[in-house]
């Protein structure tokens, strides 16, 4: 297991390597130019030059690439252009906001999906089903920054009960947390539900209910976890997303973290902060989705066994893989 | 998928005839239907249809709410709204198809490729699908958007390719398992051409994942777009569409909600509707899925 965690780190290496070239090479195709940016247009073309060569911009692109790459080794994503700071320091300062906003809307995400799903599956057809359907629809449809908006007007503007606006502590993180949260549970209540029907017509939740196991029991002793595999892919999905999102979250709850980093950045061309920004989120999101990874571990002794270090059967192993790979690849079609 | 074929010969009703009746039983995918061509056919009337220009701006008639004359209010310059939204139509939903159009060119053809040829082809091509999928797909989008520079194509542009690795995905994975089914092995043995399994084995039964996604990336490439102009990339104003008007009347939300509250409305609509025909589709075309 742990040289299992161990290579996957490892593979990380590249795909990072990866992300930053590809968001290297677009903001390399930017038409704008940070130097007049900075200087203003009043400056002379002797201090555009200056500031251009001292930026490094001249520098082949392979070379800036490779440059920033090593600075990445030290710890060093650069100097913003417009405030002069390192960038790592101004991520390191907001990182947390978004990471807590993220954390927060999938919390309440799961939370609700998970609920609503499994009480939609187990009464299949009931009303809460159906309500839990139309929900489930609305959700996938409604933009969430609208839906912010209009939860601004409803609760802050009209009714007074929460502030619109910031992140200042737990009365603030509730409007756009709920908002985001609502959004995302709709796409977990979709997946539960369908991971819960698989389940709850297979021969051993027959077996539990001949032997006269109770109803809740047989919910969350037999059913839930051989559903979890699927439930727990599309929650790292939506997280991803919540990550991605908040470039937009942000902007709508006036929350300082890096998505609101990010979104002035790229009007000011800031690249090293669009970059850092990227990468960071980038990177968030690949860990996310290791500890996904190594979570199904856990909840599957099958995939267990495999990475045990054991050699299994291949085929038990094939198989195994193929259900793993199904289950992701569902839980990907009906999460996005 | 397989099966269909081989049932529905002697009922002499064709694959398309048999997808369009199991499609009408799902009354809401027939809702969507109905409402998106209504959407679409507004759209392309628009400008006869519509009461006033988009930019028609009137000083005396600011921040209506309601009037007969102007059914669903006016903004800040006295513009009418539903004129604007209708208009707006027009943008909004070429962005949502043009963009899966695009998604589906490049992602369909890097996941044929990869699905077809395997091997190391396929290894170089997912191993850069797994780089770009690293990045959450509306930071993608936003960052092509930002070295395109705003404005309709590149926002099409840079939507399309943020969903193209999505679309890569589904269609190799279903060439793989496709290429693996006990029909294209039968025809292989009866000595079919590979032109012949490909074309009229493999394409026609990996297609269906790919078309029900479609359907649905319209109505999130509707949404994506208009969160990139509502954070100022994508269109710009005075061009009246969704998002932008969104961001635009975003300045006055507090007082006058209803700027905001009518181009959310007609984006939940039209997502909602593109939803229900993939919801739709997705049982019609694979009747196995259905739950």
């Amino acid at each position: 297991m742990l040289k299992y965690i161990g290579k996957r780190i490892l593979m990380m290496i590249p795909v990072m390597l990866g992300v930053v070239l590809i968001i290297f090479f677009m903001l390399s195709l930017s038409p704008g130019d940070p130097a007049v940016q900075i200087l203003g247009p009043e400056a002379t073309p002797e201090q555009y030059a200056e500031l251009t060569e001292q930026l490094g911009l001249n520098d082949p692109f392979l070379v800036r690439y490779f440059n920033y790459v090593v600075g990445i080794c030290k710890g060093d994503l650069g100097t913003s252009y417009s405030t002069k700071q390192p960038v790592i320091n101004e991520i390191i300062a907001r990182f947390p906001t978004t990471i807590l906003l993220s954390a927060l809307s999938c919390v309440v995400g799961a939370v609700i999906g998970i609920i609503f799903g499994i009480i939609s599956a187990v009464k299949q057809y009931s009303f809460i089903d159906n309500l839990t359907r139309v929900f489930a629809l609305i959700g996938m449809s409604v933009p969430s920054f609208w839906l912010g908006l209009m939860f601004i007007i409803l609760f802050s503007v009209k009714l007074h009960w929460l502030p619109s606006s910031g992140f200042y502590g737990p009365k603030y993180w509730i409007l756009p947390s709920v908002t985001i949260g609502l959004v995302q549970a709709s796409n977990v209540a979709r997946q539960t539900r369908s991971a819960m029907l698989d389940v709850v017509r297979q021969d051993y939740i027959r077996t539990a209910r001949a032997k006269g196991q109770t109803e809740m029991k047989i919910i969350f002793e037999h059913e839930l976890p051989n559903a979890l595999i699927p439930i727990v892919t599309v929650l790292g999905m939506q997280f991803g997303r919540g990550l991605g999102g908040s470039i937009i979250s942000e902007q709508v709850f006036a929350i300082p973290g890096i998505g609101m980093l990010m979104t002035n950045a790229i009007g000011n061309l800031d690249y090293p902060v669009v970059q850092g920004g990227v990468l960071i989120i980038a990177l968030t999101f690949s860990i996310v989705n290791l500890v996904i990874d190594i979570l199904y571990a856990f909840i599957d002794p099958r995939i267990k066994s495999l990475y045990a270090g054991k050699k299994k059967k291949v085929e038990k192993a094939a198989d195994v893989k193929n259900t793993e790979a199904k289950a992701e690849e569902e839980g990907k079609n009906d999460g996005k | 998928m397989a099966n269909n074929n081989v049932t529905s010969a002697p009922k002499k009703k064709s694959h398309g005839a048999e997808i369009w009746h199991r499609f009408k039983k799902n009354k809401l995918a027939v809702i969507g239907l109905i409402v998106i061509t209504i959407m679409v056919l507004a759209a392309i009337l628009a400008p006869l249809i519509a009461p006033y220009g988009f930019d028609e701006q009137n000083y005396s008639e600011t921040f209506i709410r309601f009037s007969p004359k102007h059914p669903l209010g006016t903004d800040n310059l006295g513009r009418d709204i539903l004129s604007r939204l209708l208009i707006g139509s027009r943008v909004s939903l070429t962005i949502g198809f043009i963009a899966v159009g695009i998604g589906l060119v490049f992602g369909g053809l890097v996941g044929a490729i990869a699905g077809y040829y395997g091997g190391t082809v396929d290894d170089i091509l997912m191993r850069i699908i797994d780089i770009i999928m690293a990045i959450p797909q509306i930071i993608f989008a936003i960052s092509i958007c930002s070295a395109l520079g705003p404005g309709l194509v590149n926002t099409m542009i840079a939507v399309g390719i943020a969903g193209a690795p999505n679309y890569a995905r589904i269609l190799r994975s279903s060439i793989l398992s496709v290429k693996q089914q006990e029909f294209v092995e039968a025809a292989t043995a009866i000595g079919a051409s590979d032109f012949r399994i490909i074309t009229k084995h493999i394409i026609p039964n990996s297609l269906s994942g790919l078309i029900v996604q479609a359907s649905m990336g319209v109505g999130r490439a509707i949404i994506s777009a208009a969160s990139m102009s509502f954070v100022g990339l994508g269109i710009q104003p005075p061009n009246p569409e969704w998002g932008a008007m969104l961001s635009f009347g975003r300045t006055y939300f507090r007082d006058y909600g209803y700027m905001i509250l009518y181009p959310g409305l007609f984006i939940f609509i039209a997502v909602l509707s593109m939803n229900l025909i993939g919801d739709g589709l997705r049982d019609a075309l694979d009747p196995r899925l259905k739950r």
